[in-house]
This record gives C-alpha cells, structure tokens and sequence, in this order.
C-alpha cells in the first residue's frame, strides 16, 4: 500500500471513529510505529487532526470552514505534494495564473506567505487566498460552469486582455499519448488557449491518475509546456518521453 | 581507398527523425578511430548499424574493399564485428569461460560431448596474455565492472573479431581499470585489430587514438588526425549549438553551511581543496578521468586516509576521517553502480538497506527482522524500488539498484550526500526518478555534491560547478555562467579565460 493510500484510509477511519490509536493503525497497515506518526504529523500540519497521547482526534472545529470538494477526492495527498513543488517555483514578484480544480487549489495553499499577483478564473482558489496579505488577488469574473466553481465564457476572457502572466499553472484532466492534455469542458479551454498568449512560461499540473486518460476538450500535444509536475507513480514511459522532448518532469516522493 | 572498414553515406531515420544523415567513417587494421560527440549525436546509432542491431535507410558497407550487407548481429559477427556496450552483455550466473564460450563450446572429437578442459584452458591463455588475474571459474557476478569488459572483450576475440567497438568503455571503470583497459587496447592494435572507441572524454583519446570524427547531431562534423588537431578545435566541434535544458531543477533557498573543505591535500594525487556547501545546495563536481573527483570523495568520507588540511562538518573540524565518523555526522556516499562498493549485490534488498545503520533496527543488541522488513518496505515503497525486499540486488534493474543504494542512506538520515555518477548506466525512466529524490532531499534541508562526468547533468541540476584536474580544482562556475565548451576546456587543463 502507497503511503498516501494509508493516509486516506486514515482519514476515512478518522471520519469514522474521530479517533485513531497510534499501535492499532501500526498493526492494520503492518508498518512501524514511527510511519504512522509520520502520517498523523502530517494530517496534523494539514489541520486535520489534533494529536493526543497514543493517537489522535479528528479536528472537528476545522472541518466547517473546510469546503468539503476534498473529501471524497482519494489523491489529496499526491495533490498536496503537488501544490508544494508547484510553490517552489514562484518568486515574489511574479503575476501567476492558477487554473481551477484541486491541484491549483493545493498551490494556493502553498504560496500565502508571498509577494505576488495571483490570476484565476476559480472562485475558491481566490477565496482561499483571501486572507493572504501579500497577495493581490484577481478573479476573472465570466460564466459560472454549473456546478463548479470555474468561471469562464467571453467575459472572462475579456478580462485577461491587456495582462501579462510570468507562470501559468494549468490543471488538466487527461494527459495521453495521442490526444495529448485535456480538460473537461470546452468553455475551459478556451480561457486556457487566452492565458497561453499571455504567459511566458507554462506549467503543467496533474496527479498520476490522469496519466492515460482523455477528457472531453483538446489543450494541446504533450510539448506545449516545457515543465510538468506530477507524481512518481507516473508511467515511465511518460517520464521517458518528457525527458527526451527536454520537457522538465519534477515528480514527488514523500520524504520528511 | 585501402581502409578496411570503410561506411558511406549512412542515413538513418527513426519515424520522421533524420538521425544519421551521409556520415561517412572508417576504421584501420592496427588502429583506434575515436568516435566523439555529445549525448545523442548518432555515435552509438551509427554504431549499432555495423553491429547489425539497426538497419540503416541508406548507404554503403565495405569490409577490406568487398561491400557487404548487414542485416542481424549474427551477420556482423560473422564478418568479425563485434560491439561492446555500455552496459556489460554477460551472463551474471555463468562463470568467465562459459560467458566467452557460450552457444559454441568446443566439442570432444568424435563424441558430441563439451571439450570442458578446453574451454577453461583457452580461456585461461586469453586471461594469461592480457596479465588479467582474473580465475576462468569465477562467476562472472563477483567481477567488478571493469574486469567484466575485460571478459567481453576476451569474448569478442575468441570469435575472431576484426574489428571491435567500444561504446563509453570507461564510463563505470575505476582508474586502475582504466589503466588496463589502455593497456589492452595497445595489446589488441599489435594484433592489428580495428578499434572503434566511442567516448567523450578527450584527454583518453590523445592517448589511445589515431584518428577522431566528431558528430552532432546526426551530422558529420569532420574526421581529424589526433596527433595534428587542437584540443579546443574537437571541444569546439562537439559542443556546437547548447543542448535544450531537460533536467527537473528546483530552486531551493540555501540555508547554513553544512560542509567546508580547507586546503585539502592527499597523497600528492589531491592538492590544496576548498570548497563549501550549504542546505539545499547541489555542488557540482566534474572533470575528467584522472582529475581526483572520485578520489575527493574517498577522502571525504575517510576510505583514503590521511589527509592534510581540515573536514568541516556542520561547524565540527575533522583533521582525521573515517567512514563511521562520516556517517556518524550525516555525510554518506551515494557509490556509482558497478564499481562493488556500494552494494553488497548476493545480498537480498533488505540487508543491503539496513547495512549501514543495524542499531536502528536492533534491541538490545539482537537484530528484529520484523522490524527490518517493516522499515525496508516502507523505503522500498517511498522510493518506488520496484523490486520485493528480499530480492537479491544483482537481479534488479541498474536504476532500481541506484535507488536502494539512495535508500540504504536515507535510512541512516544523512544530510550531505556525495553523489557519484547518480544516473549513468540506467534507464531514462529511473533518471527522470533519481532527479527528483534529489530534489526531495535538498528540499528537507539536505547538501548534494554530486560527482559525474555527464557534463548536461551538471550543467542542468547543480547550483555551482567545481572543475577539477590534476588533483586541483582549476575553476568554480556558478550555474548561470558555466557552459559544457568551458568545462571541457578547464577540465582538459586550458587556462585563462575564454
């Protein structure tokens, strides 16, 4: 079972029982003591839980001002660590763009402590930063895409002319061989081809669930951005090919 | 006319990729014809195709004036062709002689029985020519990398081979090996066998070689006399246009200084280093064989003692070193595969992780493999090793092997971690992997000196570049000003500024 496995399953047994006891979890996932307080530490940096003498309780108090998109996303932690990779890469300074979807969401979460102009067209992301003192937030306003919360249409795209972008973080829903990275709704790729001619650089991020997957609107071939974050469970052939296209592949492993 | 090998006009796509175009080359009896260029030139491709391994769309093979048509391997070697890889090809279970021998073992006369005592005995005199201590019994697995090559090229000449290529043979040997590598190359050219020799490194070709094409990117460049031409001309030539940056760097705020290096010198082979690195820093340290990059990183981590001048480790002065004071103060050695001593390869994955730190596991003095195989899973997962934990390390891949080596050090919770050769010798996929590890580690407030001669590795993953030659660091690059022309021209001993 992959790490991250386990922390889901944590999570859903937290959800469950609001407690979890530190030698129980060892003897359910057969892995040692201290893994598994590696784990809670973390689910504790997350705000997640509250660790006690030989375990933890579930961080109740949090939970409301949580949106509740994540809890039944089971590749959170592959996004988390996305999203901190994602943050490395932004300078103070700099205009990004954040597209939407949870895996943007998790950079925004990444970046509250810096200087810079954060760009997107998904009402949580900006909500999410709404707090952050050094960031000049801009929503592009638009259409509001039933049941999400990206905003999209002429008028969205209306509102990224005349701006200039340093780093555009795109999410995509399916990255594949043949038909290269996809979103989900054609609405979407049309912001996203605007923001193309208005970055200086694309970055390209999906969780490995997304490798060998097709969704419904074509961005583009596979070389359209020259890095991409992801996962180390990708298949290698996709590391193969971005490495010889000289497209820079940063891949996450969890070490602490 | 009068070459014996000679190739024209050789073509060949890969889809819609020209990755040959006209090349013309050719090889002498009795002669090294060095083969150089940059990682993806065509050198191996267009060695490939004389190996018979890929077709070639167009163009022409003459064997001693006669054209000749190679289809499969099996065809070059019964024209005496024969191709060393980078990677060694034996069989790792079979002893030497079965290896040489093999699918063509001499048979008793008359009886359809192995004339065994013949196999050992002309193994034996091959081994006895080249001065090779090496025992025709031993299994071929117990061989370090370098006497490996010694087998395979033993082998290639066993079948008569006229004309043997070499693709990178030095690229894992140490520099003893490398020395008897040399030597049996000079033994080989009075036999007045043809030697292809692919390589980067310069400084070998002036000294083994009487003839150099240069390639890049599919193209031929020029074909020179190597006694007549000027180091800086090939260096030149080769570089061309700067390969497209592909390596996953990440820029990581450096923190406090964890090592310092003050005017270190060891037996005359290293002389008056300093250098310092800090969290979250990749050093980077090449240069070319010879240069005392491998040796450094001996004397760091105390397997080549004594030493003059001072070891800082996280603010502590070390004026004497060892591999458990090392280890001890969080400095480790991340070993380039094949050179045997950074696994122990008999041995399943879990032993070879928990090696360096037994106490962690153990209580009391007493070893808990149940807890070994709880922490050795958890690794082995983290790392993605695709392999079980008691899988005997030979078996696996050279890029999963890396990663138990990485994993063997994580486990003793090292913060500076030398790196020898992080990615030669393994597959794309796992390179793409080791990157990454590193970036991880940095990102946890770890220090990487990363030794390797892949001059684009360098170039595209370290923070600052340390040149070495003769035992001496000749120039320190920061990353944004260092180029592959001006590494190769410091690292080949030039002087100055270019």
């Amino acid at each position: 079972m992959f790490a991250i496995e386990r922390i889901n399953k944590i999570k859903e047994i937290l959800y469950k029982d609001k407690r979890v006891d530190v030698v129980e979890l060892s003897k359910l996932f057969s892995v040692t003591e201290v893994t598994i307080r590696r784990d809670l530490d973390k689910l504790e940096k997350e705000g997640f839980l509250i660790k006690t003498y030989g375990g933890a309780v579930l961080n109740e108090e949090n939970l409301y001002g949580r949106t509740v998109v994540d809890t039944d996303d089971n590749t959170i932690e592959e996004k988390r660590m996305i999203g901190k990779i994602a943050s490395q890469m932004i300078e103070n300074g700099e205009a990004i763009f954040l597209s939407p979807g949870t895996t943007c969401l998790e950079i925004a979460k990444n970046i509250k402590n810096k200087r810079i102009t954060v760009v997107t067209n998904d009402l949580l992301i900006g909500y999410e930063l709404r707090d952050s003192a050094g960031i000049k937030v801009i929503v592009t306003g638009g259409d509001l895409i039933k049941s999400t919360s990206t905003l999209a249409g002429s008028f969205a795209i209306q509102t990224l002319k005349g701006i200039f972008i340093n780093k555009a973080f795109i999410g995509v829903k399916g990255v594949n061989f043949d038909s290269g990275y996809t979103v989900d709704s054609y609405e979407e790729a049309l912001i996203i081809q605007e923001i193309r001619k208005i970055s200086n650089e694309i970055i390209i991020v999906a969780d490995y669930t997304k490798f060998n997957r097709t969704a419904f609107a074509r961005l583009g071939e596979l070389t359209m951005a020259k890095k991409v974050i992801t996962n180390k469970q990708v298949p290698p052939k996709y590391k193969e090919f971005y490495f010889e296209n000289a497209i820079k592949m940063y891949t996450t492993f969890e070490f602490e | 006319m009068g070459h014996f090998l000679e190739m024209r006009k050789i073509t060949k796509l890969f889809g819609d990729n020209v990755v040959l175009k006209d090349i013309d080359f050719t090889a002498d009896k009795g002669q090294v014809h060095a083969l150089v260029g940059e990682n993806g030139a065509g050198k191996t491709t267009l060695m490939k195709i004389l190996a018979g391994v890929h077709t070639a769309n167009n163009g022409e093979i003459y064997i001693d004036g006669k054209k000749v048509e190679i289809s499969n391997p099996k065809e070059a070697q019964e024209l005496g062709i024969s191709m060393i890889y980078q990677e060694t090809r034996l069989f790792p279970d079979l002893n030497v002689a079965e290896n040489i021998f093999i699918r063509r073992e001499p048979l008793k006369k008359g009886l359809r029985l192995i004339d065994w005592d013949k196999v050992y005995s002309e193994t034996a005199k091959y081994l006895d020519y080249f001065g090779l201590k090496i025992n025709a019994r031993a299994s071929v697995n117990t061989l370090s990398l370098g006497q490996q090559k010694f087998v395979e090229i033993i082998r290639a000449l066993s079948r008569n081979a006229r004309i043997i290529i070499m693709d990178e043979p030095t690229a894992a040997l140490t520099e003893q090996e490398t020395e008897l590598l040399f030597k049996i190359i000079w033994d080989m050219k009075r036999l007045g066998i043809a030697i292809i020799y692919i390589s980067h490194r310069l400084d070998e070709i002036k000294r083994i070689a009487e003839k150099v094409t240069v390639l890049r990117d599919g193209n031929l460049i020029g074909t020179y006399e190597v006694s007549e031409v000027d180091l800086h001309q090939i260096v030149k030539a080769m570089a061309g246009k700067e390969i497209e940056d592909r390596y996953p760097k990440l820029k990581i705020k450096h923190g406090k200084e964890l090592l310092r290096v003050n005017n270190l010198s060891h037996e005359g082979r290293l002389r008056n280093i300093s250098f310092s690195v800090r969290e979250g820093e990749i050093l980077g340290i090449t240069g070319l064989s010879g240069s005392g990059r491998r040796t450094l990183a001996k004397v760091l981590f105390g397997i080549n003692r004594p030493y003059e001048g001072e070891i800082m480790l996280n603010g502590k002065i070390f004026k004497d070193m060892n591999p458990n004071k090392a280890i001890e103060n969080g400095l480790c050695y991340v070993t380039g595969i094949g050179t045997d001593e950074g696994l122990i390869l008999d041995a399943p994955v879990a032993e070879n992780i928990t090696l360096t730190n037994l106490k962690r596991i153990s209580r009391f003095g007493f070893l808990n493999k149940g807890e070994e195989a709880l922490e050795v899973r958890d690794l082995i997962e983290r790392l993605e090793i695709e392999a079980g934990e008691y899988e005997i390390t030979n078996n696996l891949s050279g890029g999963n092997q890396k990663k138990v080596i990485f994993a063997k050090w994580l486990f003793t919770n090292a913060k500076i971690l030398i790196i020898e050769e992080p990615t030669a010798g393994i597959d794309v996929s796992s390179k793409v992997d080791i990157y990454n590890i590193i970036n991880e580690l940095l990102l946890s407030g770890a220090s990487v000196i990363m030794i390797s001669s892949d001059l684009s590795e360098i170039l595209g993953m370290c923070d600052r570049i340390l040149v070495m030659c003769n035992g001496e660091v000749c120039k320190v690059f920061e990353k944004d000003e260092a180029t592959q022309e001006k590494i190769l021209y410091y690292a080949s001993g030039g002087k100055g500024n270019i």
